[in-house]
Formats: structure tokens, C-alpha cells, sequence
């Protein structure tokens, strides 16, 4: 049996390499990564939407009741205790006579802490008083990596989420296309091999660009503190997605039709949940939503952030199975068919 | 008799109601070609899947090797090996690198060697590490029979054979099938050409519309019919024209009008007149 699974994954191993899809997935290993460093963090900080704490040094109060951002508090102690809590707020200390005297922030780099000041600063001022307070750092802030483990979730999970799902239907279509899944049913290998064989080929392939992803995006430090976890929301979702795909492949005859499905599943089903789960917009039909589910696991996996991770595991393995079962039917139907 | 194919009294319909086989009987020898002969849609396919174990919802008995086929598994298919009317292979990979593939389901001291193989469908060394989208539909049918041919198998299912062959490649394919039979290995091959199954087949069997018609050797199925020709080309006023008439219908003696006789000779029927004549239907 081990023989013939290494047959197989040789096979789908050559497939693989014949059509480009380790370079498609080192290409866009490089593309996603530009665009986070040199496009999503530049433009994303652009539009940082912070709190602004304000702490006036007499006991003058004054109103700013336009902008729910603005918040002001009594003393030093819980300007500090507020900053800390919101690492991601400005706080700004006001004189005597209600100019800003000190920006307190936490640093995050020398852009994005500018960009954060001139906003808060913007809240209180007209533009030309802009620049002129001087900045105290408070410690380190984490908004950039907040940033980059937004957006690399976010890639993560759409890589194994689309590629998974399209990548399997490709190589499988082909195969159909090219008759040899009837010869299959005629050769003494079991049919749970074939599928098996795929499902640990893209999850390797998966794995490989997650943990690629998170070096090249969040650091080794921090890629190491996560990885475990990152590799266990791949193992979980990545089989999903390949079974989901071929399954789609052996209920669709050709692409154009299997096509109409990638886009009800991967652009209906999981677009609204990099748009929700990662900004302040609310939506109810989110919870819905099974990709909901899924992409909150791998972020809070990769926040560092608790999760139901023995329940959500579970679910994960009663859909293998169940997509598996389902796959070896269809699979069997596909070969009678002839 | 050492029977290697044993079917009883099958019946299969894919729709409730719609019987594809009915009540389908016979037996094949070891080492024997059988000849499955019929038309498109007469339920030839559906036997052979039967036959290869990817059909297992049928009615009746069969048997491979003396054990029923439905409790054999995955070991059915270390006896046999079939040959699709489509040469099926991956497009991407080489000959070699397929046959390699496909060689590594059997246990090693079965198959047998690929280039001893692929020197035997004659496929060119310089093609043999090609990818086979570059090849002619007759050089991957040649690899295909190899794929076939690769795992020793006991009994060998081809579906039209020699469909997309050039005719030195047909000659070629005929010549193993024949060598293979005397190996001893089972051939059963299901075809609509008459000339194959005449040609290579130790009996045939006419199946139309889910039925075997008839059952016999190529010759017995002609005898049976009982009706040789004589066919008379000959000349009427100065215009060549011929008559075809039962050979007993000349010996009791008849007239017609003619000017000079060119030939007088019998005209054997074609395996695809028998047909016609046993199911009343053609072959196409």
C-alpha cells in the first residue's frame, strides 16, 4: 500500500511540477509579499483611525463632542492606563491654555507614528499648528505587525481557500480530460489513495506557503511563537478545501461549469469574511457563514489570541471524513460512468 | 475444461425498468479469444465493466478464475488488464515515466520489463521519453497496449483494438493478441469490426439489444446461416451487369437472358451479413 501511495504522489508530483503551480505559488508567495510591505502597510496606515485621549493640564474641560474618537481623562495615571489598553490610540497632554504641550504614542516606526500623530493632532487643530508638538514614545506599539498578520491571514487563507480549491480541480479535470481516472479503476490501487495522495501533496504545498508567508511577512521571532498553530489551521483547513474542490470536479462535467461554483463558494463565500473579520464593519450573516469559522481560527491563531480550537478541530475532522466519503462515491460514480 | 470466464443468467439495468443486459449466458475458455460483436448501444460496454468489476450492481453470476467477481476486490485486477478504445495516458509524462506509473500497482515478480515492452508494440526509442502529447494517436495506442500488457495479466479485456491503427500497427496488434493467446492468456474483446473478430476470434458471440443471439465459432455462425452465393457477372446488350442467387437455386436450374457470361463465382457471406441475418439489425 505505502508503495502505491508513493507511486501516486510521485505521479501527481511530476503533475504538479508539468504545470507550473510550484512557480504559480513562489510567484505569489513574492507578489503578496511586495504587496504587503510596499502597498498595504504604506497605503493601510494612511487611513489608521485612532483614539485620541486628551489630558488637560488645568481644570479647563472643553467640548469635543463631534468625534466619538476623542476621549478625555482626569490624570496622568489613566492617560497611561488608557494608552496601554489602546496601543494603537494617541494620547495628547494639553497646557494651561488648551494647546497641545506632548504626543504620547507607542512606536511603531517613524511613518506610521507621524501619520498617527498629525490624526490625532488633526482632531484638535487647523493643519498649519501641525508639527509642532513634540512626540514622547511610551514603549514599542504593534500596529505594523497587527497590520502584517491582518493582511497575511487574510493571503493565507484565501491561498488555501482558492488555489487549494482551483489547483485540485485543474490537475483533476485534466486527468478526466485525459481518460486516465477510468484507467485507475481498472488498476489495483485503492481509490482512497488517489484522493489521499492529493489531499497531502496541496497540503504540503500549503504549508510550505504559510510558513514562507509568515517568515517573510511577520519575522522568524514571531513566524517561530506562531507556528505551531499556523501549521495546525493549515492541516485542518487545506484538506477541506482540496476535498471541496475535487468533489466540485466530479459533480461538474467540465471547468466552465465548476468555475460558476468556485465563484459562489470562494468569492461569495469567503470575500465578506476578510472584509468583516478584519475591520470594524458589522454584519450579522457573517456567523453564516462556515468560512466565518475558519478564517477567525487562522487569525486568532496568528494574533495570539484564544479560540475554540478543540471544538473547531473536531468540526474540521467530521467534514474530512464526511468530504472523503462523499469523494470516494462520486469518484467510483465518475469511473462506472466510463 | 478450464473455464476462466463464467457468466450466468446476467441481467443489469441502470434505470429501474430499463434493462441494458438480459439474461446474458456463456463461458470462455482459458487461453481462448472471444469475440463480443455488436452494435453501439447494444450493451457490449456494459458487460465488459461488469467483467472488470466496475459495475456491482448487476443480477446473475460471474465468475473470473472460478470465484465470483464481487468478492474478489482489488485482487481482480492484478489478473487482468484492459485496453480502452481511447489510448488514456498522461498527456504530460513520457511513455516510460507513465508505464512506470502504472507498472508500480503490480507486485514486482509480475511485471514485466517496459523496454522489453515497448520493444514490443514497436514504439521508437527516441519517442519513449517524449511526453506523449507529441505523439501520434497510433504510437499512444501502442503505449497503452503496452500498459496493458505490462502486468502479465491472465485475462486481457480489449474494447476495438485496432481502432486508430495504421494497418502495419493492426498487423502488429493482431500478431500479439496471438502470441499472448498462445501464452495462454484469456482474451475478450468487444468490437463492432467484423474483420477483427473473424479474424482473431475462437467464437463469437452476437449481442443486440441486451441479448446474445448467437454463440459460435466464425464458422459455425456462417454455416448456420445456411446460405451460400453464387454471384454471375455477364453482359446484355452491350451493358455489364451481374446477379447474385442462392447456390441451390442454380443447381435446380433457371433461365435468364444474356449475351456472354464474363464469371460465375460463390460469394461467401460477410460476417456483418450474418449478423444482419441472426439480429436484423446492422453493425454500425
Amino acid at each position: 500500500m505505502l508503495k502505491h501511495f508513493a507511486a501516486l504522489l510521485k505521479k501527481d508530483i511530476k503533475l504538479i511540477i508539468h504545470h507550473k503551480f510550484i512557480l504559480i505559488m513562489l510567484g505569489s508567495l513574492l507578489v503578496y509579499s511586495l504587496y504587503i510591505n510596499f502597498v498595504y502597510l504604506v497605503e493601510g496606515t494612511k487611513t489608521v483611525e485612532t483614539n485620541l485621549y486628551l489630558l488637560f493640564a488645568g481644570q479647563q474641560q472643553q467640548s469635543f463632542a463631534t468625534d466619538q474618537r476623542i476621549k478625555i481623562v482626569g490624570s496622568a495615571e489613566e492617560l497611561y492606563q488608557a494608552l496601554a489598553a489602546d496601543q494603537d490610540g494617541v494620547g495628547i497632554r494639553l497646557d494651561q491654555d488648551g494647546h497641545p504641550d506632548r504626543i504620547l504614542l507607542y512606536q511603531v516606526s517613524p511613518k506610521i507614528d507621524r501619520s498617527k500623530a498629525l490624526a490625532g493632532l488633526n482632531l484638535l487643530l487647523d493643519d498649519e499648528h501641525l508639527g509642532e508638538v513634540p512626540l514622547t514614545y511610551l514603549g514599542k506599539g504593534d500596529l505594523e505587525q497587527k497590520q502584517r498578520v491582518n493582511m497575511t491571514a487574510v493571503i493565507i487563507f484565501f491561498e488555501i481557500a482558492a488555489i487549494s480549491f482551483l489547483g485540485i480541480a485543474a490537475i483533476f479535470f485534466k486527468e478526466k480530460a485525459m481518460g486516465v481516472i477510468k484507467v485507475y479503476g481498472v488498476l489495483p490501487g485503492s481509490k482512497f489513495l488517489y484522493l489521499a495522495s492529493k489531499v497531502l501533496l496541496f497540503l504540503g504545498l500549503e504549508i510550505i506557503f504559510a510558513v514562507g508567508m509568515c517568515l517573510i511577512n511577520l519575522g522568524v521571532e514571531y513566524t517561530r511563537s506562531i507556528l505551531a498553530q499556523v501549521i495546525l489551521q493549515v492541516v485542518l483547513l487545506s484538506p477541506i478545501m482540496v476535498l471541496l474542490g475535487f468533489l466540485f470536479s466530479l459533480v461538474y462535467h467540465d471547468l466552465k461549469q465548476f468555475i460558476l461554483a468556485y465563484t459562489i463558494i470562494v468569492v461569495l463565500g469567503t470575500s465578506p469574511v476578510f472584509l468583516f473579520v478584519t475591520s470594524p464593519l458589522e454584519w450579522t450573516g457573517l456567523y453564516l457563514l462556515p468560512s466565518y469559522y475558519a478564517f477567525s481560527a487562522l487569525y486568532n491563531a496568528m494574533l495570539k489570541q484564544p479560540y475554540p480550537v478543540v471544538i473547531y478541530g473536531l468540526a474540521c475532522i467530521v467534514v474530512i471524513l464526511g468530504l472523503s466519503r462523499a469523494n470516494y462515491y462520486l469518484m467510483k460514480r465518475e469511473i462506472e460512468r466510463g | 475444461m478450464n473455464r476462466m470466464i463464467e457468466v450466468e443468467g446476467l441481467n443489469f439495468s441502470y434505470k429501474k425498468g430499463t434493462a441494458v443486459l438480459k439474461d446474458i449466458s456463456f463461458q470462455i475458455k482459458k487461453g481462448e479469444i472471444f469475440g463480443f460483436l455488436g452494435p453501439n448501444g447494444s450493451g457490449k460496454s456494459t458487460t465488459q465493466k461488469i467483467l472488470t468489476g466496475l459495475l456491482s450492481n448487476y443480477n446473475g453470476e460471474v465468475k473470473i478464475d472460478g470465484r465470483d467477481i464481487r468478492e474478489q476486490g482489488l485482487e481482480l485486477y492484478r489478473q487482468i488488464g484492459v485496453l480502452f478504445e481511447y489510448p488514456y495516458l498522461y498527456s504530460s509524462l513520457s511513455a516510460i515515466d507513465n508505464l512506470q506509473y502504472f507498472a508500480s500497482f503490480y507486485p514486482e515478480e509480475q511485471r514485466r520489463d517496459i523496454d522489453e515492452i515497448l520493444q514490443l508494440v514497436d514504439l521508437k526509442k527516441e519517442y519513449r521519453r517524449k511526453v506523449v502529447k507529441s505523439y501520434s494517436k497510433g504510437m499512444r495506442q501502442r503505449t497503452s497496449f503496452a500498459r496493458v500488457l505490462l502486468s502479465n495479466p491472465k485475462i486481457l479485456f480489449l474494447d476495438e483494438p485496432i481502432s486508430g491503427l495504421d494497418p502495419a500497427g493492426a498487423i502488429l496488434f493482431k500478431k500479439i493478441i496471438k502470441q499472448e493467446q498462445l501464452k495462454g492468456t484469456t482474451i475478450f474483446i468487444t468490437t463492432h469490426n467484423m474483420y477483427v473478430a473473424e479474424e482473431l476470434c475462437n467464437r463469437i458471440a452476437f449481442i443486440s439489444a441486451g441479448e446474445i443471439k448467437a454463440l459460435d465459432t466464425p464458422q459455425g455462425l456462417k454455416r448456420n446461416i445456411e446460405q451460400d452465393l453464387v454471384e454471375i457477372e455477364y453482359r446484355l446488350k452491350g451493358l455489364d451487369q451481374h446477379l447474385t442467387l442462392p447456390t441451390r437455386e442454380i443447381l435446380t436450374g433457371f433461365c435468364f437472358e444474356y449475351d456472354e457470361i464474363k464469371s460465375v463465382h460463390t460469394k461467401e457471406l460477410s460476417m456483418e451479413d450474418v449478423f444482419i441475418k441472426v439480429t436484423g439489425k446492422g453493425l454500425e
